[in-house]
């Protein structure tokens, strides 16, 4: 959120102390003034705004989230003494769940409607529970106070301690599962109504912690820190080994009393060390469900130690698809100024496909993000063979030419959509039994286990200059001589059961109920 | 409070829960956490171990709940009992391991309810907790261990009683002990050699009975402090006595010390133990005749540094300086062992090379190891990847034997026992005449 609308003041306490009661005084006299206001109740118990509906109760905005897909804010709102526009954010029920993180989920629900851009208030006043053990009030006021505590804000997002990052599914409409043909993902783009599908069994993919740091890691001069528990900092020992890099290394104490001052220590050592011409924070899940506040320490440490200081808002949760965490790196490249040329996209070559026979009348899998698919289907036709599918890692609504230029080339082309899933392409290699894979290394090696000869280029690979020739010249060579994959296939006893390689592929989709 | 650590050579809990889960034929881990754990552990842990590939249901295969803001808002235990029913419908398996991150401990699932459940349908599933913030992958060894030991309960009617002769081999830990397959095979073939038959859990070969089979032991042998926490458990429970090797053997003396307790343990007959010996001292002997010429000609009598972990640097630091005439001028131990195993470690640095003032360190964050190496300034590091740019702005050979190893591919090779001391010797070898073709050129 770039502009605040209207003044925002939280009232924080534990239970019991009149929170509620002096929240909604406070709303009334200045809603009788003649300003407009919203008072939003943060509280599980959500009954900070029954005064004001004159003894009414509200359906709460987590309630709703969890019994419908798509809420209006007339489902969630009611307008009470004064014009006060009353919202009551809800919990879960205690001792499941995480009631500060749905708070966060509540708060982030608003924004998405648009509430104060269409309400345009003068005043928000949030009622807040501070004794939950965790959630958005760690954030704003450090750990517990007893005492309540008047707490003028900047806006919602500030309360959290965090700026928001719009998700690939709500921003681009992108999927992470889907197996099928092409039109109808074209219809459900151009129509804007994409239905988000999920698995009921998943294997371990990349998120947007591990997609971020892929991309901070190529900026010169940087220095990174790693805001978690080590694991979380793991994938740096192969993206950047002898780089400017730390973890935070929380343990469990700093899971409930909060992680500012070892953050402090963190960026303070590594810049002692280091002296990188800015610094990159990037946030995990302990620190995301804790909302431990990031950017104040970073702004702090921007002016103690003269060089920027930028959260990187990764959580590890909030989006199934990865390449948000490229978003989240892009985002904090932004704001780290001139200092960072931000990482070069490279210009991509279109090299005339060479002539070839060598797939004549060979079937042909695709592993490989979508935008180089399309070229290598054009590069496989043209070498005399046709293609038996394609698995790529997500789609979304910038992706809808490269769609309709697959459905061109080929129509009836089967799509696969899935970050990793091994299990699912097993199966439709397992039933489609195509005579070449050609795929990304990390796809390859599935298909070379099943026994199929594969050829391994990554994105860049293929699409710099000469790539297409280098790709044929190892088709050849994989056609050539299949031993290793042979030798490979014969002891492979597989790993999934036989019930599994009888079942559709897409059997572990299903369409999101919320 | 966490300390911050540059440049961490370890992952989490987790991925070492899941290291050792993924050791074993026949376990299937399911992770219960956010989406990124598990690539995590493989990008991080498992490639950076010398190019180990992570097997058929490791890497990208690996099952995980991928939770997403709805469970950690509203609660992931129905998303895990859906993960779990349908795992064991779709990856054949032994037995299944529900390992818990930081996200769902945090959010307070209740996972033992949910693995109660599989269980009483009949599915063989456990859980154990291994979030991140509990501590390294040395921990989750331990842990996993420990999940291992108290919760596998033995098939109805399958047998309970001592199997005479078999060892538990502890505290080598799977994917951070880069050399880990190689160590196992080893310790396991010099155990033969005295006719005992060990139980290495983890490896080629192995499965769960191998796990089941804890309880059989007649003993177990601990390796590094990795392993005290299972010994301890074992003894407890199962009365299995235990000694503490503290690390590795390298070399046929150390290998000849590791004969010589066991068979004072196990009161073996004393002759073959000495026939054994003089066996592997001899073999050393001849490879060692035919490594002098190279000695004298690239000089390998070199002051040197060993970055390792605890299970691994002594034992090396132990050949180098008493068989090899190295001089050991700093040892940096990276796992943050315990207080009072670091005294026992400190002692074996000790007695070295008495009054050559061999200093030990034990340090985790990459910018002390860096400093405390420059400032010793050795001829030789034997240590990590990590180490390239010291070893490189001292201009000396470094010789990668501790995770991570990222610069060559290892399969099978160890450090562990006579056949792993010849494996060290022709990498130091190696790495020597390395580091002088580059000041040649």
């Amino acid at each position: 959120m770039s502009e605040t609308i209207g003044k925002h003041i939280a009232i924080y306490g534990k239970g019991g102390i009149g929170k509620s009661t002096t929240t909604s005084n406070i709303s009334a006299s200045l809603a009788a003034a003649g300003y407009r206001v919203i008072q939003i109740g943060c509280d599980p118990k959500s009954d900070s705004t029954t005064i004001l509906l004159g003894g009414n109760d509200l359906p709460t905005v987590l309630d709703t989230l969890r019994e419908q897909s798509k809420v209006r804010l007339e489902d969630i709102s009611a307008v009470g003494f004064g014009g006060v526009l009353c919202i009551e954010a809800g919990g879960p029920v205690p001792g499941v769940g995480c009631a500060g993180r749905g708070i966060n989920a509540a708060v982030d629900l608003l924004q998405e409607l648009h509430l104060f851009e269409e309400y345009k208030p003068d005043f928000v006043l949030y009622d807040v529970l501070g004794d939950s053990r965790r959630g958005l009030v760690v954030g704003v006021t450090g750990y517990s106070r007893p005492n309540p505590v008047l707490l003028p804000t900047t806006g919602v997002s500030d309360m959290a301690g965090r700026q928001s990052l719009v998700i690939r599914e709500k921003r681009l409409g992108a999927i992470g599962a889907y197996l099928g043909e092409i039109p109808p993902l074209i219809e459900s783009f151009e129509q804007n109504s994409i239905a988000q599908r999920i698995r009921t069994f998943s294997q371990t993919a990349p998120d947007d912690i591990v997609e971020a740091l892929r991309v901070m890691n190529r900026i010169n001069g940087a220095g990174l820190i790693i805001h978690g528990a080590r694991g979380c900092a793991a994938v740096q020992l192969s993206l950047s080994p002898g780089g400017a890099w730390a973890t935070t290394n929380l343990d469990e104490r700093d899971t409930i009393m909060g992680s500012d001052a070892v953050l402090r220590k963190a960026i303070i050592a590594l810049y002692s060390r280091h002296h990188p011409r800015v610094i990159f924070v990037v946030a995990t899940p302990v620190v995301a469900i804790n909302n431990d506040d990031i950017r104040s320490v970073a702004t702090e440490l921007s002016d103690e130690l003269d060089i920027p200081v930028i959260p990187v808002i990764c959580d590890g949760f909030r989006s199934r698809i990865a390449a948000t965490g490229y978003d989240a790196a892009k985002q904090a490249i932004l704001k780290s100024g001139p200092l960072v040329d931000g990482e070069q996209r490279q210009e991509i070559e279109q090299t005339a496909s060479p002539v070839s026979t060598v797939l004549n009348g060979k079937r042909v899998y695709l592993g490989l993000p979508i935008s180089a698919a399309v070229t290598v289907v054009s590069l496989v036709h043209s070498a005399g063979g046709t293609i038996a599918g394609i698995s790529v890692d997500h789609i979304d609504a910038g992706h809808l030419d490269d769609l309709k230029a697959l459905q061109q080339l080929q129509p009836g082309i089967v799509l696969h959509v899935a970050g990793g899933q091994p299990f699912e392409e097993a199966g439709l290699l397992h039933r489609i039994k195509p005579e070449l894979y050609l795929g990304t290394p990390e796809r390859a090696v599935w298909a070379a286990r099943a026994g199929i000869p594969a050829v391994a280029a990554t994105t860049e690979e293929i699409l710099k200059c000469g790539g297409l020739q280098h790709l044929l010249r190892q088709t050849h060579k994989a056609l050539a001589n299949p031993a290793f994959v042979r030798r490979l296939a014969r002891d492979v006893t597989p790993p999934y059961t036989d019930a599994w390689y009888r079942r559709s592929p897409d059997w572990h989709i299903k369409l999101e109920v919320k | 409070m966490g300390l911050p650590l540059e440049a961490s050579r370890s992952g989490c809990a987790l991925h070492g829960a899941l290291y050792a889960a993924l050791a074993v034929k026949g376990v299937v881990p399911i992770i219960h956490s956010t989406s990124g754990c598990g690539i995590q552990s493989c990008l991080g842990g498992t490639t950076c171990s010398g190019w180990s590939g992570t097997g058929l249901i490791g890497g990208s295969a690996i099952p995980s709940s991928n939770i997403s803001e709805k469970q950690v808002v509203f609660g992931g235990t129905s998303r895990l009992r859906e993960q779990i029913k349908n795992t064991v419908k779709v990856v054949s398996g032994d037995l299944y391991v529900v390992l818990s991150g930081c996200s769902t401990e945090m959010v307070g699932d209740d996972i033992p309810a949910m693995v109660r459940e599989a269980r009483e349908q009949g599915f063989p599933v456990i859980n154990i907790a291994t979030p991140g913030f509990r501590g390294s992958v040395y921990r989750g060894y331990e842990l996993f261990l420990k999940g291992i030991i108290s919760q596998l309960e033995p098939a109805v009617g399958s047998p309970v009683h001592p199997i005479p002769g078999l060892i538990n081999i502890l505290g080598i830990v799977p994917t951070q002990d880069v050399f880990w397959e190689g160590n196992l095979d080893e310790i396991a073939s010099l155990l033969a050699r005295i006719d005992l038959r060990a139980n290495s859990l983890f490896g080629y070969g192995t499965t769960v009975e191998g796990l089941h089979d804890l309880r059989r032991a007649q003993l177990s042998l601990v390796f590094s402090p990795w392993g005290l926490d299972a010994a301890r458990e074992l003894e407890a429970r199962f009365g299995i006595p235990w000694i503490n090797l503290n690390f590795l053997p390298v070399g046929a003396e150390e290998s000849a010390r590791l004969f010589e307790t066991v068979a004072e343990a196990l009161i073996l007959n004393l002759e073959r133990i000495n026939r054994v010996n003089d066996d592997l001292r001899k073999r050393e002997g001849h490879f060692l005749n035919k490594l002098a010429d190279a000695y004298y000609i690239q000089g390998w009598q070199l002051e040197c540094a060993i970055v390792a972990d605890s299970s691994t640097a002594p034992g090396i630091a132990t050949f180098l300086a008493k068989t090899l005439g190295l001089l050991p001028s700093l040892v940096i131990i990276t796992d943050n062992p315990a207080d009072q195993n670091r005294l026992e470690l400190a002692e074996s640095v000790d007695k070295l090379l008495p009054g050559f003032g061999t200093r030990i360190l034990f340090c985790e964050d990459q910018g002390e190891i860096s400093d405390a190496l420059l400032q010793r300034a050795p001829e030789i590091i034997l240590g990590s990847s990590l180490e390239q740019d010291v070893a490189h702005r001292l201009h000396i050979p470094l010789v990668e034997i501790s995770f991570p190893v990222t610069g060559q591919v290892e399969l099978n090779k160890c450090h562990a026992g006579l056949r792993g001391a010849l494996a060290l010797l022709e990498d130091v070898g190696r790495a020597i005449l390395l580091s002088q073709s580059g000041d040649i050129s």
